[in-house]
């Protein structure tokens, strides 16, 4: 078997150079002129639509470091042990001096696909105004850009504050291809207004539905709109653009209605189902969040009631006593990163209510209640707080491993909560406290040094 | 030269995940300021002759110089993020080399020759200019070899090292920090990082690729037969050892030999250089280990690249006669000689070398 090997690896050095001197014929002078005819440009309609279509860097890297520092999980004491120190600091909140390849890099990866497709579809001003696919795909790439500095500003920014916004640092905002532009920090005010004006624009060219949900439409883009209200506690835009949202589609998975979820399965939520608005993974970046290592809080577990079916659908019990999520809109492992209905629905419920209108809350509240509960008996509540409250519960308990708990804690002090985190470590408790400066997690360390952009203090 | 490499963005195509949709993605960033690599050769030759045709060859001597070479250049990958370094015309770089053949044939009768023929190669290169800021200077040699490294005045693949202060008592490997003793792994590193060429605590060791090599055939005949072999010759240069590191020991299950050898209790550390198993992981401390002086070993080798018997001679059928040749080739016959006592093959450090080939062919005219 040996010489046959080598005759195959003989034959094949033979074959790179035959290649190879063809490419050399066929290349002229000038380096702008494309080198090999293998290797595509940006050019067409046709190769931007390809572009945007790349899900695996287009729709899989919503950034997970929020979640990874977040509380829906935990570590126990021979797993986290086991972690190198990296992901030790990550859990404990530690300073990290960490290089590429990280969520950051990750996140502004779709953000430059995006930016070639804006630039490129710049030049074409008339057939933005006339052609459907043109516009579809344009309005594709805003998305996609807004979508991914909402995911990084969530991550590397404190909650937006009206009051703060002009000193407090977002992100960096990527808006062209060009390499040449150098990154500054732009405030929270430049970071939000930058998001939201994308996302808008791209609701005067989407479709109001697309083919598949891997791909932006108007639903989505009301549906980051409403969120991305929400993380800056803005309740009004929150329930415009949430009623917006569903006024396209309302449609909840029913888990009494057994026919697309599947018990027996590892994974008992089907992929691209009826409620999935947009689809998107977080990174895989982070093996704490992976369901064989990061266990699921007991207290959050203990919190869903028996006749709740997520209790039942959402995780699998350990052989020691704990839980893992099994839950994914994924249908596997990678935590799901994109937009649902059940999502828009708390967002609108909670607007509601924070808007004083609380009936109204409640009723939809009620109504997608009445989708996850077996025998359910719509909720009532005397007091405007109990109805919040009753939502933000509802809200952990659906969104629970959707990487939105991060951005949740941290909006929900900037309003005034004190919610603080906790993790066991060897005997001693680690607290992460309302308005400690550690929840605008640390920018990579080679992307400081490169180019001087303020750090985050991390002390 | 790539020419591959243009300004403008490259994608490739794929089939998307989970929706199998056609796509494209982007293998190679834009860049405006890409150019094509430059590189001038000139060089000077003789040929010579003594004694008849008893000794020929050639002597050559050329200089490369390159312009505008390629280089991994660290970014800001805000721009683009699918990778940590991208390439730029980073380097100016020159070679000097001496490429000599001497072909000699002192035995030469009617039944017996004998026909020597040696390749000699000297070679050095270094980094004439290095356009590139926020570089990390001599540390990035530390391990590498693999990689052109460009630092002015050093060859191009060149291997630097930590000065090695042994294990301490509990097993931990130790650099010098401020000329001390030290497992403070991220402290040496800064220091070196900080004082780059003045640092104390890692030195340059030198290339990574052979700066000598040639080889030796020898083609013996003796009547119909025919032998000839071949040594070749690799020298004046470094690998790595590989060397356990215990985050590949826990998340893939492998060790080296070095593992037998390591510090167990007390008293291991005047025996042995490797370090104690450690929980949990410290990859700074790994990689102190595996880029310390102890683990550079230099790569001299001789090498018996192949053996060729051959017979000729003519069978006569009926008729005619047929010529026909009888050959046997030995290949990949291993490394002869070497400088280092621990790595068999230095040439793959890493893997299982070639296995020996043996092949026999027929050949008959008709």
């Amino acid at each position: 078997m040996d010489w046959i090997m080598n005759y195959l690896l003989k034959n094949y050095r033979e074959m790179a150079a035959i290649l190879l001197s063809t490419l050399s014929t066929s290349c002229n002078d000038y380096l702008n002129v494309k080198s090999n005819m293998e290797l595509e440009t940006i050019e067409s309609l046709e190769s931007l639509e390809l572009l945007m279509d790349g899900s695996q860097f287009m729709n899989f890297n919503v950034n997970s470091f929020g979640e990874a520092s977040a509380d829906d999980y935990w570590l126990s004491e021979n797993t986290f042990q086991a972690q190198n120190e990296i992901v030790r600091n990550i859990y404990t909140w530690s300073h990290n001096n960490y290089l590429h390849n990280n969520d950051w890099a990750k996140g502004y990866l779709p953000i430059y696909h995006a930016n070639l497709v804006i630039d490129r579809c710049k030049k074409e001003q008339d057939k933005l105004n006339t052609e459907e696919r043109w516009r579809t795909v344009y309005g594709t790439a805003l998305f996609f850009r807004a979508y991914q500095h909402m995911c990084q500003v969530f991550t590397y920014a404190k909650a937006y504050q009206e009051e703060q916004a002009d000193h407090d640092l977002g992100v960096v905002l990527r808006l062209s291809s060009d390499p040449s532009i150098a990154s500054r920090r732009a405030t929270n005010r430049e970071t939000y207004e930058q998001i939201a004006g994308d996302l808008k624009l791209s609701l005067a060219y989407l479709p109001e539905r697309s083919h598949h949900p891997m791909r932006p439409s108007k639903w989505a883009s009301y549906g980051a709109l409403a969120r991305l209200y929400l993380s800056m506690n803005d309740y009004n835009h929150a329930k415009l653009y949430a009623d917006s949202c569903l006024r396209i589609s309302q449609n909840l998975l029913d888990f009494k209605d057994t026919d697309g979820l599947n018990i027996n399965a590892r994974f008992p939520i089907p992929r691209f189902n009826k409620e999935t608005i947009f689809y998107a993974q977080l990174t895989t970046s982070q093996p704490n969040l992976n369901p064989n290592v990061g266990l699921i809080d007991t207290l959050l577990y203990q919190s869903y009631k028996e006749n709740d079916l997520r209790k039942l659908y959402f995780f699998e019990d350990n052989d020691d006593g704990y839980v893992s999520f099994c839950g994914h809109y994924t249908e596997s492992q990678n935590l799901f990163g994109g937009i649902t209905v059940s999502e828009i629905f708390l967002i609108n419920a909670e607007s509601c209510i924070k808007l004083n209108r609380v009936q109204e809350g409640m009723e939809w509240l009620n109504k997608f209640l009445a989708n996850r509960y077996i025998d359910f008996i719509n909720l009532n509540f005397s007091t405007k707080e109990e109805a919040l409250n009753m939502v933000l519960e509802e809200r952990r308990k659906e969104l629970v491993m959707r990487g939105l708990r991060w951005m949740d804690v941290k909006r929900r002090n900037a309003a005034g909560e004190q919610i603080t985190l906790r993790r066991k470590i060897g005997g001693s408790q680690l607290s992460l406290s309302p308005n400690d400066s550690r929840f605008a997690l640390p920018l990579p360390l080679d992307i400081v040094n490169q180019t001087n952009i303020e750090q985050n203090t991390y002390d | 030269m790539d020419l591959r490499k243009t300004p403008l963005p490259i994608a490739s195509s794929f089939s998307a995940s989970l929706t199998n949709f056609p796509t494209l993605i982007i293998n190679s960033m834009n860049d405006p300021t890409l150019r094509w690599e430059k590189v001038r050769t000139y060089n000077i030759g003789v040929d010579f002759k003594f004694k008849g045709d008893v000794v020929t060859g050639t002597l050559e001597y050329y200089e490369k110089k390159g312009t505008d070479l390629y280089g991994a250049a660290p970014y800001d990958y805000t721009v683009y993020g699918r990778s940590g370094t991208i390439t730029k015309n980073i380097a100016e770089m020159v070679g000097r080399g001496i490429e000599a053949r001497i072909l000699a044939h002192p035995v030469k009768t009617g039944a017996f020759s004998w026909q020597p023929e040696a390749l000699i190669n000297f070679n050095k290169n270094k980094t004439t200019a290095y356009h590139q800021q926020n570089f990390t200077g001599l540390i990035s040699f530390v391990g590498a070899g693999n990689a052109i490294v460009p630092i002015v005045g050093k060859p191009l693949n060149a291997i630097a090292a930590w000065k090695w202060a042994g294990l301490d008592a509990e097993g931990n490997p130790q650099g010098f920090l401020a000329g001390q003793p030290s497992t403070n792994y991220l402290g040496i590193r800064a220091e070196a990082a900080e004082l780059d060429e003045e640092a104390t605590n890692l030195y340059f060791v030198g290339s990574s690729v052979p700066q000598v090599y040639g080889s030796l055939i020898n083609t013996i005949r003796y009547k119909d037969f025919r032998l000839s072999f071949n040594f070749s010759f690799k020298g004046d240069y470094y690998f790595m050892r590989p060397v356990t590191t215990y985050a590949t020991l826990y998340s893939m299950g492998q060790a080296q030999r070095d593992f037998d050898d390591r510090w167990q209790e007390k008293g291991d550390e005047l025996q042995t250089d490797v370090p104690a198993v450690n929980y949990p992981l410290n990859r700074d401390r790994d990689g102190f280990y595996a880029g310390s002086e102890i683990n550079v070993l230099r790569g001299d080798h001789v090498r018996l690249e192949y053996v060729n018997i051959g017979w000729n001679t003519s069978v006569r059928l009926g008729q005619r006669n047929f010529n026909t040749v009888l050959n046997m080739n030995l290949s990949n016959l291993g490394v002869v000689w070497r400088k280092n006592p621990f790595v068999s093959d230095p040439a793959y450090p890493e893997s299982i070398a070639p296995g020996k080939r043996i092949g026999l062919s027929l050949k008959i005219e008709l």
